[in-house]
């Protein structure tokens, strides 16, 4: 009789997929140390940490469309300054977070210069800061733990493995909320108007230096505060492996493969690259690398844009509809 | 006196193998406008393929230099034609990333086939390994690389101006839509480009293994080189490169002559983040910075 009562509930589904999708998946997320074991839970902290990075990644690459390949700068910046500030001050494990997203936030100020190169040679001026640093925290003795033969930090652990899940999985929330409100405040779009067209931007009056600045040190503080909780979580650094150009190089993936600039992108590309890690890593150990590899030029061949455009255009023939388009 | 001459020299010696090493990328980058991330894989690929040729025949490596350059080369070709050809209208990261992805897959095949080792090819079997002029020391195996990569870039620098692919490459350096007007095939072109870059760059690898080991994970290292070389010297020009290759050469010389070792890659890497930032085209660049 009362057609429109009838498919009401389907529609609301419909139109707010996306919500519906991210509320059931935050759902699953809070249950899952429940039901799997310490393995897996171990597992998806650091595809909490991985898929954190990415979101803030985004910011700079994928809203301001700065292509840095030394971001992990501020991570590993920030996982030192939350080994020092443990270890050698014993401070608080909240307040040492704090700390490690402010130092890095602080260094990024460093960068203001690099953000003058444009386009690529931005991308290769921040790998050989990364690379630059990397010597650096070899050879400056106030960066070296005092125990002999070992030149990184063995931090102590502030947590249960429990603990860390659920820290980790409310950084990714937390940073993912953020980046959705704040792309949509007055600096997020100056940032936004960056990507699209610099020169443009700049003739209708956005001071695009001072937004890509503000970019920088959000993306950078966000990277500095996951680096200082990932410190404790993994009990030992160094600068062999936080600097590694992986770490870089996974953000940079996950946010293409998912969709750069959009908030669903890094999450949607962080959970595909990494399930798809852990199950080549489980079955094919030496091919880790050699699939990684080829994985990311297939990526680059086949979705230029991205998995969330492709679902997005897929859905779209499959209902004839643009209703996945809003929000 | 004695010791600051050494270290001069030696440096300049080594400058012509980095000088080397990047022609190709230099050429890459200036006639398709990509950042060839697979380039440090043409050096590891023609440092590998002369050991296992060396090992296999047992001749003087310096004969077997052509073969590198035959493969390597090939394996530009293909390279080309068959993967990036198909994404060049995309934006340089993406092109950046997708190089980078190959180096990846490829190192791991070369860790596949040759093992994790690191190898080196020893020419000068016994007997003198320097000779002494003038109160300096001249290792032999510099010598005859310095000799061997000057007959390498007369060779190709042949090429590239005598004849009519040479021509033809660098008319899509200066301008791309005007050599599409007069009939020139760019894919084509382009294939040949990174073909010639790969069996310059193999040979320079080659030679590279004969003065010190190679890694399989070297292709990195020998890339940000080849990079750092490029942007200092200056964009799109080969004296660029040379001088670039002369002054890395000397500057990491000097760097472990006199302050330490330890400290080369990050003042390289700082002079390459100084130079981006304050002229990106380099010392002696020409080519506008920015093409699309």
């Amino acid at each position: 009789m009362n057609r429109t009562n009838n498919i009401a509930p389907i529609a609301f589904i419909y139109q707010n997929a996306k919500a519906v999708i991210l509320s059931l998946m935050i759902l699953v997320a809070i249950l899952i140390p429940f039901i799997t074991n310490e393995y897996w839970e171990r597992v998806f902290v650091f595809i909490f940490i991985s898929t954190a990075l990415a979101q803030s990644w985004n910011i700079i690459g994928g809203y301001a469309g700065c292509y840095s390949f030394g971001h992990s700068v501020f991570f590993a910046v920030g996982a030192f300054a939350s080994a020092i500030l443990l270890t050698k001050f014993g401070l608080n494990f909240w307040i040492a977070i704090l700390g490690s997203g402010l130092t890095a936030s602080v260094l990024s100020i460093l960068f203001f210069p690099i953000l003058r190169a444009k386009g690529f040679y931005f991308s290769m001026a921040t790998l050989g800061t990364l690379l630059a640093m990397q010597v650096f925290f070899r050879q400056i003795p106030f960066l070296q733990s005092s125990d002999i033969g070992a030149r990184g930090w063995v931090v102590p652990s502030v947590g249960s493995l429990s603990f860390f899940y659920y820290l980790t999985l409310s950084i990714l929330i937390g940073i993912s909320i953020f980046v959705f409100f704040g792309a949509k405040t007055k600096t997020g779009y100056g940032v936004q108007a960056l990507r699209q067209d610099e020169i443009t931007a700049s003739c209708m009056g956005v001071w695009t230096t001072a937004y890509k600045c503000i970019a920088l040190i959000i993306a950078a503080f966000w990277a500095g505060v996951i680096g200082g909780i990932y410190a404790p979580f993994i009990a030992y650094i160094g600068p062999e492996s936080t600097f590694e150009v992986s770490w870089t190089l996974d953000m940079v993936v996950m946010t293409l493969l998912g969709g750069a600039g959009t908030v669903s992108g890094p999450i949607i590309g962080g959970f595909t690259l990494s399930l798809i890690n852990q199950i080549v890593w489980a079955n094919f150990l030496y091919l880790h690398v050699f699939i990684y590899g080829i994985l990311i030029t297939l990526i680059v061949m086949f979705l230029p844009h991205g998995l969330v455009a492709a679902i997005e255009v897929g859905v779209q023939k499959i209902f004839g509809m643009k209703g996945l388009n809003q929000g | 006196m004695e010791y600051a001459a050494q270290i001069l020299i030696l440096g300049f010696l080594s400058g012509a193998v980095f000088a080397s090493v990047s022609f190709g990328f230099s050429m890459v980058f200036g006639v398709l406008n990509i950042v060839n991330f697979a380039h440090g894989l043409f050096i590891l690929l023609g440092a590998f393929i002369l050991y296992s040729f060396t090992e296999a025949i047992g001749i003087n490596p310096f004969i077997l230099l052509p073969l590198s350059a035959i493969s390597v080369g090939l394996f530009g070709y293909c390279l080309q034609r068959f993967v990036i050809n198909r994404v060049m209208e995309q934006s340089i990261p993406m092109v950046l990333l997708l190089t980078l992805g190959i180096s990846l897959s490829i190192t791991e095949a070369v860790k596949m086939i040759w093992g994790h080792e690191e190898i080196f090819v020893r020419v000068i079997k016994g007997g003198q390994e320097s000779f002494l002029l003038g109160g300096i020391y001249f290792p032999w195996i510099s010598v005859y690389v310095f000799f061997a990569t000057a007959i390498a870039t007369v060779f190709f620098f042949l090429i590239l101006n005598k004849t009519e692919m040479g021509m033809a490459i660098r008319a899509c350096r200066d301008n791309v839509e005007s050599a599409k007007l007069v009939g020139i095939d760019t894919n084509r072109i382009y294939n040949f480009t990174t073909a010639i870059a790969g069996a310059w760059t193999g040979v320079a690898g080659a030679m590279v293994v004969t003065l010190e080991v190679m890694p399989p994970e070297g292709a990195m290292s020998w890339l940000l080189v080849a990079f750092v070389v490029t942007i200092i010297g200056g964009l799109g020009s080969m004296a660029g490169v040379l001088l670039g290759g002369f002054l890395i050469g000397l500057v990491s010389s000097l760097c472990s002559g006199y302050i330490n070792p330890g400290w080369i890659n990050a003042i390289l890497y700082g002079l390459l983040v100084v130079m981006l930032i304050i002229k990106p085209t380099g010392i002696l660049g020409v080519a506008e910075a920015q093409k699309r």
